[in-house]
Order: structure tokens, then C-alpha cells, then sequence
């Protein structure tokens, strides 16, 4: 089995790219490293708070499900609900 | 797509008896890209209706143009949920199949973007050569552990399979743990030491790291008193069986 580098994993970028995506922004627009090749293995932290700050600006993020759920049947909309370590905003 | 179509939350599972462990990142340290799928125990995406059913549900990390193509086919369940016209069973059976017939509209790419970390593979060939990862448990080698890579599946491949056995379940009524079970529950990358090549810095300290979720480095307070308190009992449980009930309740 060939050994395979060890990626790590930041649940906080996961959802922020997501969201980033969602609106149609590319990870290429943003400052992400000295080579295209690098840009692509690792994000600095600049750019990891910049899409924090941005997936948590521009969305609210509910913190009871019942609520959630309220509003979106009010809405007609589904419910996106994510189980993480940590904080949408802090340590994760 | 998610802002406009969809109602979004989250709730911190670190306290969580199924929830692994990680690194603690804060928000602006470095970190890398993944494939779909890693980190399951420490990240679950649910896509609900609002009455509380379950359309969907990520394990660990996606990319997020895979995770946009199941957001899409969770707003297609979510019409069937709702059609009046079916009943309970054919709704159930619809879930299943469609579940299952998505796999077939991953293309090679998405596959590619799902498959297995290395060092959760190695785990589930260790640990569980029953797994639902492997397409037949006589395929690896008792020995060496290895197996071809043609006999082992893709993160979104069991994700589907295993939600086709759960179709249109409660949230609140549903297994987290069994369903993110797979590969290691500790995660440990040292991302915040991590320099612009992926490469850890030299002269890190490893062991200063922060800890989150389910490991005694996250929860040193929590884990002494759990230790004491095990202690304790059995050190009262050999007194009595040594010198009898009466030497514990005098």
C-alpha cells in the first residue's frame, strides 16, 4: 500500500469553502501561497480567517435546531445541519 | 445555493461520546485541503426538512462541488418526503433507490476526490475486515494486511449505502455514531505548525498542541475524575470481596 501524505483537516474551512463555492468565489481569487501547486496543498491563515469571516457574516448560523427549522418551514427552505468540534466562529 | 435555498446551524458535538479528536485550530492557522469524507467522527453535515427528517447526512469533510451535488439531491428527496400522493412505504423505497442511483452519477473525479485516507484504511483493514469499505473481506490479506485497490470502496459510495438503510429516518432517532464510524477516531496534523509547502516546521513542538473532542488532552479535568472514580470502585469492589460486605460499610 503506498503511503499517502496525511492532509489535515479543518472542519471550519470545509463548511467556509463550501460557502465561498456557493456564492461563486473560487479559492483561486484569494492569496493562498507561493505556487499554484502549494496554493492548492495549504491555506495560510489569512485566508483561512478571510473565508471564516466570511462564511460567518454573511450567513446566520442558528445554534438551536428548533429554531431552525421553524424558520424554515416558514421560509419553505431545507435545514443544513452540521455537527462539528468547536466553534463556526472559534477553535475548531 | 446554500445561502439562498437553505436554513443553516450547527451544534458542537465535542462533548459527544462519539465524537473523535482533533487538533484545535483557531480560525486564522493554516490548513490544507482533504478528500471527501476524512474526518468523519468529528464532522457530520445533515440536511433536514423541516418537520426534523433526515435527507442527507456527510460524514467528515466535502469538497464543496460534491457537497453542492448532494445538497441537490436532498432538495429531490425532500419533493418525495412531501408528495402527499405516496405512501410511507413508497416514499421509504424511493429514498433507497435514489440514494443508491446516485452513486452512479459520481464520476471518476468525485471518485477520486472520495476515497479513503491511507491511515483510515490501514485502520478499518486492521480493526474491521468485515468492513462495508471492503467489496469482499477475502480480498485482504490476513498477513500483511493489504488488499488490492480495485476491493476497496469510496467515501461516497458507503455513504449512500449506508443512508439507503435509513430512509427518511428522524433526526433525533438516528445513530450518528454507527453511521460515522469509519477509520481513526483521532486526528492529530499539527496544521498550526505547518509550513507553506504542507511540511511541518522544523523545530515544532508537537506535543504543545491543543486538543479538541474526545481525548484526555482535550478534557484533562474530566478524565482525572473519570479515572479516580473507576479507581475508587474497584478498589471498594476487591475490599469486599476479600474481607466481605461488612468491612466496606464500616
Amino acid at each position: 500500500m503506498t503511503k499517502t501524505r496525511r492532509f489535515v483537516i479543518s472542519s471550519t474551512l470545509a463548511t467556509a469553502a463550501l460557502v465561498l463555492q456557493s456564492f461563486d468565489i473560487g479559492l483561486g481569487n484569494l492569496v493562498l501561497g507561493s505556487s499554484e501547486a502549494n496554493a492548492k496543498a495549504v491555506l495560510s491563515g489569512e485566508v483561512c480567517s478571510a473565508n471564516v469571516h466570511k462564511l460567518t457574516s454573511e450567513m446566520t448560523w442558528y445554534k438551536s435546531l428548533s429554531k431552525a427549522e421553524a424558520d424554515a418551514e416558514r421560509e419553505g427552505k431545507l435545514v443544513v445541519w452540521v455537527h462539528m468540534l468547536g466553534k463556526i466562529d472559534g477553535s475548531t | 445555493m446554500l445561502k439562498n435555498d437553505f436554513v443553516v446551524g450547527y451544534t458542537n458535538i465535542e462533548n459527544k461520546k462519539y465524537a473523535g479528536a482533533s487538533g484545535k485550530h483557531k480560525p486564522d492557522e493554516t490548513a490544507v485541503d482533504t478528500t471527501n469524507g476524512a474526518g468523519p467522527h468529528n464532522l457530520q453535515i445533515f440536511v433536514l426538512t423541516p418537520d426534523g427528517t433526515i435527507m442527507t447526512c456527510l460524514p467528515g469533510y466535502w469538497k464543496a462541488e460534491d457537497l453542492a451535488k448532494e445538497l441537490t439531491l436532498a432538495k429531490q428527496l425532500s419533493k418525495v418526503w412531501q408528495d402527499k400522493s405516496l405512501s410511507l412505504e413508497e416514499k421509504q423505497m424511493q429514498f433507497s433507490q435514489l440514494q443508491l442511483d446516485h452513486i452512479n452519477s459520481h464520476d471518476q473525479a468525485m471518485r477520486g476526490r472520495s476515497h479513503l485516507q491511507g491511515f483510515d484504511l490501514q485502520y478499518e483493514l486492521k480493526n474491521r475486515p468485515n468492513s462495508d469499505f471492503f467489496y469482499s473481506a477475502r480480498a485482504i490479506d490476513p498477513v500483511t494486511l493489504k488488499t488490492p485497490p480495485k476491493n476497496v470502496k469510496s467515501v461516497d459510495i458507503v455513504m449512500h449505502q449506508r443512508l439507503a438503510a435509513h430512509p427518511f429516518e428522524p433526526y433525533e432517532r438516528f445513530d450518528v455514531a454507527s453511521y460515522a464510524d469509519y477509520g481513526k477516531p483521532i486526528y492529530d496534523k499539527h496544521e498550526q505548525f505547518l509550513d507553506a509547502n504542507g511540511k511541518i516546521a522544523e523545530g515544532s513542538d508537537l506535543g504543545s498542541a491543543p486538543m479538541i473532542g474526545n481525548t484526555p488532552k482535550a478534557h484533562p479535568i474530566q478524565t482525572q475524575a473519570k479515572r479516580t472514580g473507576s479507581r475508587v470502585a474497584r478498589s471498594t469492589v476487591n475490599h469486599a470481596l476479600r474481607y466481605g460486605i461488612r468491612a466496606i460499610l464500616h
